[in-house]
């Protein structure tokens, strides 16, 4: 979680992951009435990356696979409820995920039977050719790349850690190694990179 | 990571701060866009959907098997068409025109004109019961596929509880019947000293299925009576079986009735103990490794010819031998050359 002093500061929304189409805005709605077939679509649309993220935070497998199945169950009986003002429809699900992620982490911490993080299967693995216009728009695809690439690389593995797997300043610098300090300039430099690049690109 | 209270503590503070809130959700955007942009999808595995569905109550859409369905139709088609075919059994039997047997082939009767018979055909299912008359009116009540299916499930399953009743018999007969050596059943065994040995050409089994009931008879009676060794051996030997070559050799007889856990064991000419020894009786089983110890001796005082009831303590114990020991004191030791004295069969 970023800690308040490197919250980003508010310059202009960034629009990111946005249902521009509101296919997947129209699909919740359908499952809010209980239309299966929509749970059908969006489990086609989303379970891959969703899946792939959960293996990158759990590193288990089957414990993701349940981790997914748990998130379209909880979006199931939640569907009634959703408000696309709150959150795109994608960063609603994913949240719902890593939600569930961070409950099988903290158990794992609590029980002691994972003294470390896992290391996520697929961290390094390339993802240059994967675009889901269904999951994100392609533009962002790219800014999100775009920024990403303009970070140096302990910057980005910081980002990564914070934003991503939700680590704190003191777990990322335990993590990596890296003194406290360091790790929060550092993240606080990512920030900034990452804001200025995904404002300033026009795709 | 937060933990719980720290996340409350958050969340409070960003449904007062709508400040912190959309900056909260700007970095829920940031996040899944990271995440989906630096994350390999990875295809979740066949069965995983289904599994939703069955967890969320929606019945996955089953796709019909075409191959079994297939299967099933051309069984029933041809059960119908086998149906349709047989010609028409009588509705009613009577003394003249007696049921056909289970299990052979329906044959149109003689009797041209049944008394209720219908116009339509209904085959008479293959049963062991005679069918029972055809009710007075014409309207069926069942269809004839319906039926058949009906009485072969049934007939199916009889065989099969039948079948599991005849192996069960079968093993018990085997069990009881078999031809073990040295012993009958119940179980009389011919105990030995440990140096004497029976004609190796001859059957030292006396068993109930033999074809010399008077010996196995007389053995017995004379076992129960405790008569002595060298009586019983003159009076009516086995033809075949060589006791022992010296008549005041040690022997006993045991006698065991595993359906009741009862036995008797028999000995003849046996020393009588010293006063520090005992004898203690041992059975051995083929599903025990070692002896297992049935109990001591009591000292007789008056003969070396004596009974002694013993039981086993299991209706399940089928011994496969009895061993005598003689040990001093009140020890039990685990039988051995040395302290063996009588053994059986052998």
């Amino acid at each position: 979680m970023i800690e308040p002093e490197t919250k980003l500061a508010r310059i202009s929304p960034l629009r990111l992951a946005e249902d521009r189409t509101g296919e997947a805005s129209a699909l919740i709605s359908r499952m809010a009435k209980g239309d299966g077939s929509a749970l059908s679509e969006l489990y086609e649309m989303w379970s891959p990356i969703l899946l792939g993220a959960s293996c990158k935070m759990l590193g288990n497998r089957s414990e993701a696979e349940e981790v997914v199945q748990d998130t379209f169950i909880r979006m199931w009986h939640r569907s009634v409820d959703y408000d696309p003002k709150q959150s795109p429809p994608f960063v609603w699900a994913f949240a719902v995920m890593r939600g569930y992620c961070i409950d099988r982490l903290r158990y794992r911490h609590r029980s002691k039977r994972d003294s470390s993080r896992v290391v996520p299967i697929h961290l390094h693995a390339s993802t240059e050719d994967f675009e889901d216009p269904k999951v994100m728009a392609l533009d962002d695809w790219r800014r999100v790349r775009a920024a990403l690439a303009a970070l140096e690389e302990n910057e980005r593995k910081c980002l990564e850690l914070a934003v991503f797997l939700e680590y704190t300043h003191s777990e990322i610098s335990d993590s990596l190694g890296t003194p406290l300090g360091t790790v929060k300039n550092r993240l606080r430099r990512a920030l900034e990179k990452v804001r200025n690049q995904l404002s300033r690109h026009d795709f | 990571m937060l933990d719980s209270d720290a996340t409350a503590t958050f969340d409070d503070a960003a449904s007062r701060d709508p400040e912190l809130s959309e900056a909260y959700r700007e970095m829920n955007c940031l996040a899944a866009a990271v995440a989906a942009a630096t994350t390999p999808p990875i295809s979740p595995r066949n069965g995983q959907f289904e599994k939703l569905q069955v967890r969320l109550g929606l019945h996955p859409s089953k796709r019909p098997n075409w191959i079994g369905i297939s299967g099933w139709a051309a069984a029933a088609v041809l059960t119908l068409i086998l149906v349709l075919q047989k010609p028409q059994p009588p509705g009613f039997f009577t003394a003249a025109n007696p049921p056909p047997q289970s299990g052979s082939t329906i044959k149109s009767t003689p009797n041209p004109t049944p008394i209720n018979a219908s116009p339509n055909p209904i085959p008479s299912p293959a049963t062991d019961t005679p069918p029972q008359p055809l009710p007075p009116t014409t309207e069926p009540t069942t269809e004839p596929t319906t039926i058949v299916k009906t009485e072969t499930k049934r007939l199916i399953q009889e065989i099969e509880v039948l079948r599991e009743q005849l192996e069960n018999a079968h093993a018990r007969d085997r069990m009881l019947f078999e031809v073990i050596h040295g012993k009958a059943w119940p179980v009389i065994m011919q105990m030995s000293p440990p140096k004497l040995t029976p004609k190796p050409t001859d059957p030292p089994s006396i068993t109930a299925n033999e074809q010399s009931p008077p010996e196995l008879t007389n053995l017995i009676a004379d076992a129960l009576a405790a008569n002595s060794r060298s009586m019983a051996l003159q009076q009516d030997p086995p033809p075949d079986f060589e006791m022992a070559p010296n008549p005041t050799a040690p022997s006993a007889i045991p006698i065991y009735d595993a359906a009741r856990d009862n036995g008797t064991l028999v000995v003849n000419n046996l020393p009588k103990p010293l006063p520090d020894e005992s004898y203690n009786l041992w059975v051995t089983t083929e599903n025990a490794a070692s002896p297992i110890h049935v109990g001591r001796l009591p000292n007789s005082e008056t003969a070396t010819a004596d009974s002694f009831d013993f039981s086993l303590g299991s209706k399940a114990v089928i011994p496969s031998g009895f061993i005598l020991t003689k040990d001093p004191g009140n020890s039990i030791t685990t039988p051995s050359p040395s302290n063996t004295v009588l053994l059986g069969p052998r």
